[in-house]
């Protein structure tokens, strides 16, 4: 009976670790990526305020295998089965994500997964980072021109290479900026003449002037641009103060006057009747 | 004739006494109105570190000095302009995880039994499916525990979070009992660590030190909002759990995953409602129904 | 014999429509009036719709119109009217009916394009057009003004406005909404025929074997033109045949035995293929003694763009110029390369616009040159390039093809086409009128009772009004030219100005006139009975450049339309029946009316806004040198001229063109105006404070007889001859020319029309001037060394290659949109949306679309969609089970609908040859709103 129980709690166990270890490939062209920039330091204190913002809910302190109890494991950064994997792996996985690993691909750029790596990999005493291949490959460069075609609620975003040609098939990504966090207005590819749009909601609300911050992120090859701009795409609005007029629970200053006044008169006729009484009382006390 | 002349005379007497009186019963409000009164938008008193008051040109006075209490308490008392928070809690995500609770309780300086966020197991009643539900300060638009505080010790700002000065609270707790959804909890003893924290100056976003004898209560971690980041327990969270936002962007960004939506669109494709709508309260905290099976 | 339910509902349709048209009713209605009819006044006039021109008869009592009926006496519909014209009274009184002047003022009650409309007096209204008029002419001289004119105004109006502008102020800018309606078949007859007008008139429907309708729903737009043709058709069922040709299914396919639902723009290819029959397989067909005798072919050049501005224009945005670069070049698509295969083209060739400015070029050709062109367009060919229905198979469409063509060339069978404005509303819409008379003239089947093509017109005055008096930016009255300087000198005598008055270089077009605008070009805009910011593509750039720029844009209309919200002076107009008319309908047709009511609130007749304006402007204001930019040298001083002929440059010029001699001696009253108003002419009961601020107390002579007479003056021996002006009101209208007191019913054929014996023709000759010698060449280019070619009493046979329009659907935008009207509304809606009756009939526009299409979209009827386009988005709702039934991948919107804005979405492309703008075709997407 005994004996029975303890291998059924083995299978169980292996079959949790073998679950825990099932693993995630990754596509080639994904596994050879690499970053251009070299990590250093600055780098990895970038990725580290992103780990403690996004990562450390789930993957805990790195070293201290403190990691959150769900499964599959998030597992310690500074573990193992995080360093052998490549670092175009490790980019590959934060961006696209799994299951209960959300997919940042929106919430960051390919720049701050880089600074993530970056982090992830200062664990690791033995790590030499390797070197993409640059040769031959012309990174390209280019701008970006913003504009808003009013007629149709689109945002325009024409790119410019650095030949003044318009740059086609760029990866464009637009958003709104909100004060937490960026809202992803669409990705799309640039045309032959360029230009990419994004669809805009007429009913979002902007400032008093209409206007939205737009930052437009550009990717092409190992060549990106980005741009913010404030620029009227939505129609004014005014905000009102959540404590505006007079409640029963606003601030002394703000209650409301009926109530002011009840309870100055109020205030005012007690004393009065104290007065009144009190009066009477030493009236009465030299008369007796 | 002498009773006449005592009755001219505590006639007088008692008409000047009734000026005086008077004087003082106008008075009195008076001083309670100017005392309640903010201060205007050119200059700012101050309490300097040595106890005095004093009036400053606000825009180019004394250099602010952040840990300055009075503009603490200013910039406490104001909010943030043009703001209106809310909070938007899935619950078909939460897993009792509880990390929210612990991130909260560490930084807010609580002890485990004081709850400024409380998970619940909730049991839906026609299904009979049991789920976990995040209660937290909800910052009603109309807060019934702002009505009834007799010192403006707690009051809702502009931005739509209502707060708890613990300079000011004289520990009645009329607000924990007018609160419909239990989201205060008072200081009976010394707080927790309240040696370490003795130094520092009070914040009352931050909320932190705590008093004994007072109120406290979740306060959206003003702080932490104030400086464009996320509430402590949203960015806790691993199961993505909560949004916060500004409700005039209409945009709100998850704790976990940092992906921001259309808060009008979240609300409305997963039916979102709040907690005792028929108490009018109107609550700035928003839920996402569980799902079935989930 | 078994009766189907739809042969059986076609039966009783046509026999109430007999019954109603056939009932004899005594000729003299005054004397057998019912009791409740008691002090009722009847009298005739003519529908404010269609062209159809039906008349009608008006009853009024205590000054206002109590009830309409239609008129039996009238040749055209017999007693019987549609839905839109028994409420010709209520249009009139409806709840927004405009009854002051209104200027948009600030606070101090100085005029400001901000500012909000407030009721002004007439003279503070005509104050600020004269200043206005006074500014733009000192600042862009008489370039700079514009006026929107109208194929529904009287001709009397029409007229009145185009001397004005002409004459007076020297500026050709004046064009009609005509030119979105039926510029294109203008171009097709004075090309063809080298004279404007349809040579058949409506007898035809009853005479022909077959009626055959491009790109027209009949059954909506002229429904009782199609009441008569569906009784033809019911009482000759195995002879007479009805084809509809269309982009979609409509009510017209209800009544039709063929059905062609092809692809937009590719009318020009099932011309084509039709010709290539006859030519290929049945040459028997051919009447050569006709084709050689009074024909000969042609060609012209293809390269001629769309009709856009080119690409570099500042205004446009980034979506736009996707399809706007078109205009300056296109790469050939495959079916395009065959098409032009011809001239040498293939597919993936980039052809260049160089013939943008000279698109009306053309010369003659050999008839073998006209064979060669036309080799390309076999069945094969022309059934894939044109099926528009993806769910019938290819060899059902190309079955009908066939039947089509066999119907135009069976011998003995008489055939008329009919087309309206999927046609003219054609970015080759002049192209596709020629192919029209390409075939009936090959076939012979031309100018023959039953046989001929018949173009048929939208407006209800658009013939009688804006083409026979010439209110347009290249034309003076009877189809003279303003480009002739023989032409302007008779106009220039006719009117008693000095010679060299008239502008010689021809003004903006109607599209020209909102781009100039748009430009800063035209600061002086005036509306009139027309609705231009409403019924022109590509909306978005007008409003913003009539709200946001600096320019002044007056609108006179009955109603608050968008027109009229845009602009920053609102004059309220008389409306139909509160004035004396005249319109001009499709078949030549000139009705008159006198005037029944005293207009509403301080409305006023066009007539009398033109001819106080008059009032304001001296000679030395406007005769004097002006600049003209393109023209060297301005325009020449003529006060010294003028001064000769007996002018002062003090007069003014209500004194010369309107109130001069000749006016005058015109007497009011008159006896053909016994008993009736006539607020021109001797003021109404209203005494209205006029543009001086004292009641207008009339003009004391008959100014509507006298603009008649000077008017008939143009055409009288020139082919437009018209009937005095008392004559028109003891008839139901006459049909031009008018040769010894009798009407022509058909032209160009010597049996009927006294001009072709005048031609020297026993038979048939197409006598009208224009274009008649013009170069010879082959199929690509004119030969100099071969001379001119005679086109005299000839006309002239057109090979047109088919051609595909500039937007089409792609990935992004992947539907076609086509837009037009429906049978309860007419055009803009601001007559008939204020009719309860019409309003509830169909109170929004909705956009018809095929349920394969929306099941697609995951759409449910009644859905609120965008349709979008690269130039503006509207919302509608869906339909799916409409009158009209779209094939997958076209969408139809109707126009009529101020909250279904749909020409924000459509885009101004127009003919390059006629200026008319290709409403039907654009490329959309839709999705949920």
């Amino acid at each position: 009976m005994n004996k029975k129980f303890y291998i059924l709690f083995t299978l169980v166990c292996l079959s949790f670790s073998l679950i825990a270890q099932e693993s995630w490939e990754v596509i080639a062209e994904e596994n050879d990526n690499l970053s251009i920039i070299m990590f250093d330091e600055e780098l990895e204190l970038s990725g580290q305020i992103i780990y403690d913002n996004s990562c450390k809910s789930c993957h805990g302190n790195p070293e201290k295998a403190d990691f959150s109890k769900m499964l599959p494991e998030p597992g310690d950064i500074a573990s193992e089965s995080f360093q052998n994997q490549t670092d175009g792996s490790l980019h590959y996985k934060i961006r696209i994500g799994r299951g209960a690993m959300p997919k940042f691909e929106d919430a960051l750029d390919s720049e701050e997964v880089w600074n993530l790596v970056a982090y992830i990999r200062s664990f690791n005493k033995n790590y030499i980072q390797k070197k993409p291949n640059l040769e031959g490959i012309v990174i390209p460069k280019f701008s970006l021109a913003l504009s808003f075609d009013e007629n149709i609620d689109k945002l325009v975003v024409k790119t410019i290479g650095d030949d003044n040609n318009p740059m086609s098939e760029v990866e464009l990504k637009a958003y709104i900026k909100g004060s937490f966090g960026n809202y992803l207005l669409g990705k799309t590819l640039t045309n032959e003449m360029g230009i990419g749009y994004f669809n805009v909601d007429a009913k979002m609300p902007g400032d008093a002037e209409g206007k939205l911050e737009v930052i437009v992120k550009a990717r092409k090859g190992y060549g990106s641009a980005k741009t913010m701009q404030k620029m009227i795409m939505v129609q004014p609005s005014t905000f009102e103060s959540a404590i505006k007029g007079r409640h029963l629970w606003s601030t002394a200053k703000q209650a409301p006057i009926w109530l002011k006044v009840t309870f100055f008169f109020t205030i005012i006729s007690i004393w009065l009747m104290i007065l009144y009484v009190v009066f009477g009382l030493k009236k009465l006390k030299k008369y007796s | 004739m002498g009773n006449k002349e005592k009755g001219k005379q505590s006639r007088r007497k008692f008409l000047q006494n009734i000026g005086v009186a008077g004087v003082g019963a106008i008075s009195a409000p008076a001083i309670l109105f100017t005392a309640c009164s903010s201060s205007s938008d050119k200059k700012t008193k101050v309490l300097t570190p040595d106890n005095k008051l004093i009036e400053i040109d606000s825009e180019n006075g004394l250099a602010i000095d952040t840990t300055d209490k009075s503009y603490l308490n200013k910039i406490g008392r104001e909010g943030i302009p043009g703001k209106k928070f809310v909070m938007v809690i899935d619950l078909g995500k939460c897993r009792n995880e509880r990390k929210c609770m612990k991130a909260c309780q560490s930084e807010h300086q609580l002890k485990p039994e004081q709850h400024h966020l409380n998970v619940l197991e909730m049991e839906n009643p026609s299904s009979g499916q049991t789920y976990f539900m995040p209660k937290l300060c909800q910052h009603c638009d109309n807060p019934p525990c702002v009505t009834v505080c007799p010192v403006d010790a707690t009051f809702k700002r502009q931005d739509g979070i209502v707060l708890v000065d613990n300079e000011r609270c004289i520990g009645c707790r009329f607000c924990i009992a007018a609160c419909p959804y239990s989201a205060r909890t008072f200081n009976w003893t010394e707080p927790r660590d309240s040696e370490e924290y003795k130094d520092i100056t009070y914040n009352m976003e931050l909320n932190v030190p705590q008093k004994k004898g007072t109120v406290t209560k979740c306060a959206f971690s003003a702080d932490r909002i104030r400086e464009g980041k996320l509430p402590y327990c949203n960015s806790a969270c691993p199961n993505g759990v909560y949004y916060f936002g500004d409700a005039n962007e209409d945009l709100v960004t998850n704790g976990t995953t940092k992906e921001t939506v259309r808060l009008s669109k979240l609300l409305k494709q997963n039916s979102a409602y709040t907690l005792m709508p028929e108490l009018g309260t109107q609550p700035s905290v928003y839920y996402l129904p569980a799902r079935e099976n989930s | 014999m078994s009766l189907n339910r739809r042969d059986f509902i076609k039966r009783s349709a046509a026999i109430a429509a007999i019954s109603a048209a056939g009932i004899t009713i005594p000729k003299k209605l005054t004397a057998s009036l019912p009791s409740s009819e008691g002090n009722w006044k009847w009298d005739k006039a003519v529908c404010r719709f269609c062209g159809t021109g039906c008349g009608i008869m008006v009853a009024t009592k205590n000054d206002r119109i109590v009830a309409v009926k239609g008129d039996p006496l009238a040749p055209v519909n017999r007693g019987l009217n549609c839905i839109k014209g028994y409420f010709n009274a209520k249009i009139m009184y409806g709840e927004d009916r405009l009854k002051k002047p209104l200027l948009r003022v600030d606070a101090n009650g100085n005029f400001s394009k901000q500012g909000k409309f407030k009721p002004v007096s007439w003279k503070r209204a005509f104050d600020e057009m004269e200043l206005q008029i006074k500014k733009t002419l000192k600042e862009l001289g008489p370039t700079g003004l514009g006026i929107f004119s109208s194929g529904q105004h009287t001709i009397m109006e029409g007229y009145a406005v185009s001397k004005l502008m002409k004459a007076g102020f020297r500026s050709h800018n004046i064009d009609p909404n005509a030119r979105h309606c039926m510029a294109s078949a203008v171009v097709g007859f004075i090309q063809t025929f080298g004279i404007d007008e349809p040579a058949g008139n409506y007898d035809d429907i009853e005479l022909t074997d077959t009626i055959i309708s491009w790109g027209a729903n009949m059954a909506e737009m002229h429904p009782i033109l199609w009441s008569r043709a569906t009784e033809n058709k019911l009482s000759n069922k195995e002879r007479v045949k009805v084809v509809n040709m269309s982009t979609y299914t409509n009510r017209t396919s209800d009544l039709a035995d063929l059905e062609i639902i092809f692809k937009p723009n590719t009318d020009l290819a099932i011309w084509n293929y039709i010709a290539h029959e006859i030519v290929y397989n049945h040459s028997e067909a051919i009447d050569w003694d006709f084709v050689n005798k009074y024909t000969d072919f042609a060609t012209g050049v293809v390269d001629i763009g769309y009709g856009m501005r080119t690409p570099d224009h500042p205004k446009f945005s980034e979506k736009e110029k996707e399809t706007v670069k078109h205009e300056v070049a296109k790469t050939l698509s495959e079916d395009e390369g065959t098409a032009l295969s011809y001239l040498g083209y293939k597919a993936g060739d980039t052809m260049e616009m160089k013939n943008r400015k000279s698109a009306v070029k053309h010369w003659k050709i050999s008839y073998d040159d006209f064979k060669k062109a036309l080799k390309a367009y076999d069945l094969d060919f022309v059934a894939k390039v044109s099926k528009g229905d993806p769910e019938e198979s290819i060899e059902d469409f190309k079955k009908k093809l066939k039947q089509l063509a066999d119907l135009y060339i069976e011998q003995g069978r008489k055939v008329v086409s009919y087309w309206t404005m999927g046609f003219n509303q054609h970015t080759r819409g002049s192209w596709a009128n020629e192919q029209a008379y390409m075939v009936h003239l090959l076939l012979g089947k031309q100018s023959k009772p039953g046989s001929g093509a018949f173009s048929l017109t939208g407006q209800p005055s658009a013939c009688g009004t804006a083409r026979e008096v010439g209110t347009f930016s290249h034309r003076l009255p009877a189809d003279l030219v303003v480009k002739n300087p023989k032409h302007r000198e008779i106009s220039e005598k006719i009117w008693k100005v000095p010679a060299g008055t008239i502008n010689p270089k021809p003004g903006s077009h109607l599209m020209k006139i909102h781009r100039d605008i748009e430009d800063g070009k035209i600061k002086f805009a005036w509306i009139n009975v027309c609705n231009p910011y409403q019924n022109s593509a590509n909306a978005n750039h007008w409003l913003k450049a009539a709200r946001q720029m600096d320019n002044f844009i007056v609108c006179s209309d009955g109603y608050p339309g968008i027109s009229a919200k845009v602009s920053d002076l609102i004059l309220p107009s008389a409306m139909i029946f509160e004035k004396w008319g005249a319109y001009g309908n499709a078949e030549r047709r000139t009705q008159h009316w006198k005037q029944q009511v005293t207009p509403v609130g301080d409305a006023m007749p066009d007539t009398w806004q033109f001819v106080e304006l008059a009032k304001r402007f001296k000679l030395r204001d406007v005769w004097g040198a002006q600049p003209i930019p393109g023209l060297e040298g301005g325009l020449p001083d003529v006060l010294s001229q003028a001064q000769e002929m007996g002018y002062n440059p003090n007069d003014t010029l209500y004194d010369v063109l309107f109130a001069n001699k000749e006016a005058k001696s015109f007497a009011w009253p008159d006896p053909v105006g016994q008993d009736t108003l006539n607020t021109e002419a001797a003021s109404d009961k209203r005494k209205v404070l006029g543009s001086d601020d004292k009641p207008f107390e009339g003009y004391g002579f008959f100014i509507q007889k006298y603009i008649w007479e000077e008017y008939r003056k143009f055409g009288l021996g020139n082919g437009h001859d018209l009937a005095d002006f008392d004559t028109y009101h003891s008839v139901r209208g006459l049909k031009w020319p008018i040769v010894n007191g009798k009407e022509t019913l058909w032209r160009f054929n010597a049996k009927y029309d006294p001009y072709v014996k005048k031609a020297g023709s026993n038979d048939f000759a197409f006598y009208g001037k224009a274009l008649n010698k013009i170069g010879q060449g082959d199929l690509k280019n004119i030969n100099p060394s071969l001379g001119k070619a005679d086109f005299t009493n000839k006309a002239k046979i057109f090979f047109r290659p088919y051609m595909e329009p500039p937007e089409s659907p792609n990935k992004e935008y992947p539907l076609w949109m086509c837009t037009g009207r429906v049978l309860e509304h007419w055009h803009s809606g601001t007559m008939t949306m204020r009719v309860p009756e019409l309003y509830r009939a169909v109170p929004e526009a909705l956009c018809y679309m095929n349920p394969k299409d929306a099941a697609d979209y995951g759409f449910i009827e009644g859905d609120l969609i965008w349709v979008e386009s690269r130039r503006g988005k509207v919302k509608c709702h869906v339909e799916t089970r409409g009158r009209n039934r779209p094939p997958k991948g076209l969408i139809y919107v109707p126009w009529f609908d101020e909250k279904v804005f749909i020409n924000k979405v459509c885009l101004d492309a127009t003919c390059p040859m006629s200026k008319e703008t290709d409403f039907k075709k654009c490329a959309v997407k839709i999705f949920k709103a």
